[in-house]
């Protein structure tokens, strides 16, 4: 699987450079007085990254990452309301609105989903309105599934698709090929269950593809997904031991590509047993 | 605004029902935008660039891509943009 390809997309490493620059310089900005930054450097354990100091980073040249940044600097003032006492709950329904439909967002699903057979059911999590569904019947994925607690805009923008008004995959009786978790885990209640029950949903051998924020690579970023209302903030370790713990084991190495960590997964043909189960053998 | 559905192989619109042409679902959308202006500039530059393009360009064809239809209704609805 290519998943280095979408740093090519992004323009390569002088560009993600950037990138990385632009979100540590609005973090350094934001944190003396949003709340939400705190919670990211407490989430990399405290450890404040280096403030580039000084005015704005050099701007990404690259469509994907310059849009990023913008997208980045929309929060600004949204950030100062914040600080003030409270931002504008219209403004920061809008910016969600639009960050599902950032173009480096959805370059990013592409990406992972560039070598899966188009016959493949595709899950997606909390599917939001519907704008990464579209993306995929438009690439020709005709089994797409999408859940999430309120569907029924997203039934409207792809209709016929397989929408499920669902909290949880738990409460899914679905069969997938693939499960795509592009910004999802941060917005799980409890991310082990969701990952377990993500596991149940997919066929053995199935993939689980992943394009997950690293608040140590996009610091900014992982705060403004927490000013949109994400419940967490999940390095990437973190999510990987969660992963694990879900039973997944992870398909070669992952590739770093701002604010995204990538990185493929599969569900065993045959389920690890853990160490206490293994005795009945 | 309205939205009619597109069937991906065909390309046939249609509003209720499935495509005419007899395809299965899923079908994509069009947002049919109607007349409609920006309001309040302060929020719509909230917009990337690029969205804000797409919302432009849309309004000005009358029409657009199926995904900006939620965009569209919560413009509308904050008072960014004015519809008739």
């Amino acid at each position: 699987m290519q998943l280095s390809r979408l740093r090519e997309l992004y323009g390569g490493r002088r560009e993600l450079q950037k990138a990385a620059l632009w979100n540590l310089w609005l973090a350094a900005k934001w944190g003396r007085s949003a709340r939400a930054v705190d919670r990211v450097w407490a989430a990399l354990g405290g450890r404040r990254l280096g403030n580039p100091g000084g005015g704005p980073p050099e701007r990404p040249v690259n469509a994907y990452m310059a849009e990023h940044v913008e997208f980045l600097e929309a929060f600004d003032g949204v950030f100062a309301q914040e600080a003030e006492g409270g931002a504008d709950r219209n403004s920061i329904e809008i910016l969600r609105a639009s960050w599902q439909l950032q173009s480096w967002r959805l370059a990013a699903a592409r990406s992972l989903v560039e070598e899966v057979p188009r016959d493949s059911a595709v899950l997606e999590p909390l599917a939001g309105d519907g704008a990464l569904g579209y993306q995929l019947v438009e690439e020709g994925f005709a089994k797409y599934v999408g859940y999430g607690p309120d569907v029924e805009l997203a039934s409207r923008v792809v209709p016929g698709a397989g929408w499920h008004k669902a909290l949880s995959a738990c409460d899914l009786r679905v069969s997938a090929d693939v499960v795509l978790l592009v910004d999802k885990a941060a917005w799980f209640v409890d991310v082990v269950k969701e990952l377990r029950c993500l596991a149940r949903a997919l066929k053995p051998g199935g993939l689980l593809l992943v394009a997950e924020p690293d608040p140590a690579l996009a610091p900014a970023y992982a705060a403004a997904l927490l000013l949109m209302g994400a419940l967490h903030v999940l390095p990437r370790e973190q999510l990987y031991k969660f992963l694990r713990a879900a039973g997944f084991v992870q398909m070669g190495r992952d590739v770093e590509a701002v604010p995204y960590v990538l990185s493929a997964w599969r569900k065993p043909a045959r389920l690890e047993l853990s160490p206490s189960d293994r005795w009945m053998e | 605004m309205e939205l009619v559905s597109l069937c991906p192989v065909c390309g046939a619109r249609f509003r209720e029902g499935g495509c005419p042409n007899g395809h299965g679902g899923p079908y994509l959308s069009r947002v049919l935008v109607g007349d409609c202006e920006v309001r309040d500039f302060e929020r719509f530059s909230l917009l990337t660039g690029t969205v804000q393009q797409l919302i432009l360009t849309s309004i000005e064809a009358g029409e657009g891509p199926g995904f900006l239809y939620p965009l569209f209704l919560r413009l509308r609805d904050f008072g960014v943009l004015v519809c008739s």
